[in-house]
């Protein structure tokens, strides 16, 4: 009698506890619903009150706009990926949202974000972009052909490795990246005997403990290039070149476009010019596609700006003319992407005239230009990584079809 | 529209919502209907069109089987019955099929047959196995005939399961269709699910996708035998994080408006046996392929060799569904001869083995799986089992291995703690089992879980989706 009893009990004690948790659930449930209503309703509300942005200083991006209705784009599905882009880029506090996420990677012991690594004492460095082989191999043997076209004129190549091959000792321990010495090695069998290739990697690798890559940006520092310069002269028969020089501190609180894509911003960056001590050339930039006349290759208006690394000419253009007042004989075409824009400020005083062509928005035809100014020296200079993935050479320095 | 996006969560989820609750409840399925028409047009506009058809195709097929069977013409029942049948498979096979067989076709054929490859619509292998559901058993004269079209294309389109599942049988949300409703509670606890699925989708399985995508484009010299397998350990949990997490979000969805569907995944990762594997993973399908194939085909109730074939046809089918290339047909073959063997050769040794070595066992072979499922041909997924093993020439161990093992170690742990029930009990138990309540941290920990996610999914670049594929 007294076990059945006890059973009972204990049935009914179980019971009890089972519905005094079922209890305890639906009111945390119905806390949980109200609260993540609340929530919902105050994004809302948040993200309608806050103003749209064009730009975001620290992505360094133009943020995605109202999308325009038309039937095309709703048919086509653009609209509905134009409204969600919206949506998240102009989501409120998105800045603190961003930086959040990032804590949270480093949080779980993340050394990678946004293809970036976050390497030691504050370097970050590109996640090394695969190869475009394709176009590599096209832009390869369209070089060599431009080369053999112009037996007359010396053609060289420079590829400027990149800090994650230069400083590995900062790469987080272990990060996988390209080996640029294999592919420095192909791109000079590719490119043949016509072609004189200018290799910068021990001139960089030699001074590795030195500042010559920003910290924050994927550039070298003017005094990377300025060893990079030594090598050039030395290769291109430069002569006696300036040793010293009176260096300007224009910017050292620089956060370039590794911080906008990791979102770390921790690092600040120096950016210095340098001027030859023995005295300055004088010259004048024409920007060919703005039509715009200036005396300096810097651009101070720059400095306000968010990418301080564009105080070299304002930028990338289509194409540069700089005509110096000095009285060298040698006319210089420059194939170039941003790399180079810090270079010329050592280049100037060995040339009468410096062509600097940028291929990705250059459309005219260069064999003109190699005739009607005089060209004696060619050089093509590229940070390796973004030369491996370029699409736009080839077009360039295509051959004029005869009509 | 996928729900781990911004657009999804805080546009798109909160005017249903809104609008759901303020309109009388004769209009709920038509908005409901409304809303997931919007939803499946989002990604792919043109192919509403089909959607359309499909709903109303099946409405009518439904009507039409009823309406025969009701006056005892069961030819007539059987032929429309049958023709429903082919033009539901024929659409999926349309869609997902025609280029695979065509490409198979050129390969043997002397003549090559010129085409060209459709893009799939989204979610069609999901909704073409709940329409047949829905015919099959409204011939069986299972279910009732939905003479509501609206409350039929509710049922097909409703976007919580639109385009992942969980796969619902028309017979298990027919009443609650036509009638339902949402307390507080209940839209709580539909909360608390959809808020556990971001977080297993969005912090758990985006993360270690990254490591999975890093290693599977490594160049073969660079694999060593360890990275292959912690890539082949981070698509694990991906895979399962990423699926299990979207049905989550499903099912809560789902609860917020009302509706239960059926649980899709049971801690699959804790199984003793392969067995058991498949009886946690994906329940949904699992449980349509035994319904609709399994079952018709005799099942188990049948002589040994038939019962063989039986087994076969299913898991062919199953590794089909997946995907229209061969390794997924291997991947389906794979498990029905493990099934196999398990039954008619191993299942007393696995009964007294200890667990954790019937776990490991599992496993094992759970990852082989996931290789062929992971590659993009049989070719790659025999050189990355290669790697696996030491035939691939990257060494055991590298720098890059040291670099992932770093960069992931603490997420793989917690990966493993969520793959168990353990975590998720004793939270439960500390938070509601003792003599006092921790409501705060329940609220604490969910609330988290959204502002973590949040926080990804505005910064997302990387915010893929594996089961959209099927």
């Amino acid at each position: 009698m007294a076990t059945r009893r006890e059973n009972q009990e204990k049935i009914d004690r179980r019971t009890m506890r089972r519905r005094l948790l079922a209890r305890r659930r639906a009111e945390a449930c119905r806390w949980l619903a109200g609260i993540f209503v609340l929530l919902l309703a105050a994004a809302g509300i948040l993200n309608i009150v806050t103003k749209d942005r064009e730009f975001s200083d620290s992505e360094n991006r133009m943020l995605a706009a109202f999308p325009e209705f038309t039937w095309e784009s709703v048919k086509s599905g653009k609209y509905m990926s134009e409204f969600e882009s919206y949506v998240a880029d102009q989501f409120f506090l998105r800045d603190q949202w961003i930086t959040l996420k990032l804590y949270e990677d480093i949080l779980l012991g993340k050394r990678e974000s946004n293809g970036v690594y976050l390497g030691k004492d504050g370097y970050l460095m590109e996640v090394p972009d695969e190869p475009d082989q394709e176009n590599l191999r096209k832009n390869l043997s369209s070089m060599a052909a431009f080369a053999e076209r112009h037996p007359e004129v010396p053609v060289y190549v420079s590829l400027a490795p990149n800090a994650f091959s230069i400083l590995k000792e900062k790469l987080p321990e272990g990060a996988p990246v390209r080996d640029q010495a294999a592919d420095i090695a192909d791109i000079r069998t590719a490119l043949g005997d016509g072609i004189r290739y200018i290799d910068l990697t021990d001139a960089l690798r030699e001074h590795h403990e030195e500042y010559i890559y920003y910290k924050t940006d994927h550039h070298w520092t003017s005094l990377g290039a300025r060893y990079a310069f030594s090598r050039l002269a030395e290769d291109m028969e430069l002569g006696e070149t300036e040793t010293d020089y009176t260096v300007y501190t224009v910017a050292d609180d620089f956060q370039g476009t590794l911080a906008s894509q990791s979102g770390y911003h921790k690092s600040r960056d120096t950016v210095q010019i340098y001027e030859p001590a023995g005295g300055e050339t004088d010259y004048i930039v024409l920007y060919a596609e703005e039509g715009k006349k200036t005396t300096s290759i810097y651009d101070s208006a720059s400095l306000e700006e968010k990418d301080k690394y564009t105080v070299f000419f304002g930028g990338n253009h289509s194409r540069v003319d700089i005509n110096t007042t000095g009285t060298q004989d040698r006319n210089l075409l420059l194939f170039k992407d941003s790399y180079a824009n810090c270079m010329v400020q050592f280049l100037l005083p060995y040339f009468q005239n410096i062509i600097m062509v940028d291929p990705r928005y250059f459309y005219d035809n260069v064999d003109n230009i190699m005739e009607s100014q005089g060209i004696t020296d060619v050089l093509f200079l590229y940070n390796l990584n973004t030369f491996v993935c370029d699409n736009s050479i080839a077009d360039v320095l295509a051959e004029e079809e005869s009509t | 529209m996928i729900f781990s996006s911004v657009f999804f969560i805080f546009v798109f989820l909160p005017i249903v919502l809104l609008v759901y609750f303020l309109v009388p409840r004769k209009l709920k399925n038509l908005v409901i209907l409304l809303f997931s028409l919007v939803f499946y047009a989002w990604g792919e506009p043109v192919y509403i069109v089909l959607m359309l058809f499909s709903i109303l195709y099946n409405y009518v097929a439904g009507i039409e089987i009823d309406y025969h069977r009701s006056r005892g013409m069961d030819g007539r029942a059987r032929f429309t019955f049958w023709m429903a049948v082919a033009v539901n498979l024929g659409i999926l096979g349309f869609f997902k099929y025609y280029g695979f067989l065509l490409e198979n076709l050129n390969a043997i054929l002397p003549a090559e047959i010129p085409f060209r490859a459709l893009s799939l619509p989204i979610g069609i292998s999901f909704y073409t196995f709940q329409t047949l559901s829905y015919v099959i058993d409204v011939y069986l004269d299972k279910v009732e005939v939905q003479r509501n079209i609206i409350s039929f294309g509710t049922y097909i389109s409703m976007f919580p399961q639109l385009i992942a599942g969980p796969i619902v049988r028309y017979a298990d949300v027919e009443a609650q269709l036509k009638n339902r409703r949402v307390t507080l509670a209940r839209f709580g606890d539909g909360t608390a699910w959809f808020l556990r699925g971001l977080g297993k989708k969005v912090l758990l399985a985006n993360n270690i996708g990254m490591a999975y995508d890093a290693i599977a484009a490594l160049p073969s010299g660079q694999l060593s035998v360890l990275t292959a397998w912690i890539g082949c350990a981070a698509y694990t949990f991906q895979i399962y994080f990423d699926f299990s997490g979207y049905s989550d979000m499903a099912i809560g969805l789902g609860k917020m408006f009302g509706f239960e569907f059926m649980k899709n995944f049971q801690y699959p990762y804790t199984s003793a046996s392969i067995t058991e594997f498949w009886r946690r993973w994906h329940i949904s399908l699992g449980s349509w392929f035994r319904e609709y194939v399994y079952i018709p085909l005799g099942g188990n109730r049948v002589s040994t060799a038939k019962h063989i074939r039986n087994i076969m046809v299913v898991w062919m089918l199953t590794g089909l569904w997946h995907g229209a290339a061969w390794n997924f047909i291997f991947w389906g073959l794979y498990y029905g001869v493990l099934l196999l063997i398990e039954k008619y050769a191993l299942k007393n040794i696995l009964d007294r083995l200890p667990a954790f070595v019937c776990r490991i066992y599992t496993m094992f072979f759970v990852m082989i799986g996931w290789v062929f499922f992971f590659s993009p041909g049989m070719g790659s997924a025999l050189r990355y089992l290669g790697a696996m093993f030491g035939i691939g020439g990257g060494g055991f161990l590298n720098g890059t291995t040291v670099y992932y093992f770093r960069n992931y170690f603490l997420l793989f742990i917690v990966l493993i703690l969520c793959s168990g029930s353990y975590i998720y009990k004793k939270f439960l138990q500390i938070s509601f089992g003792g003599k006092r309540e921790h409501k705060v941290l329940v609220l604490t920990a969910y609330l988290l879980i959204f502002l973590l996610s949040a926080a990804y999914l505005v910064n997302a670049t990387y915010n893929p989706f594996l089961y959209f594929r099927f």
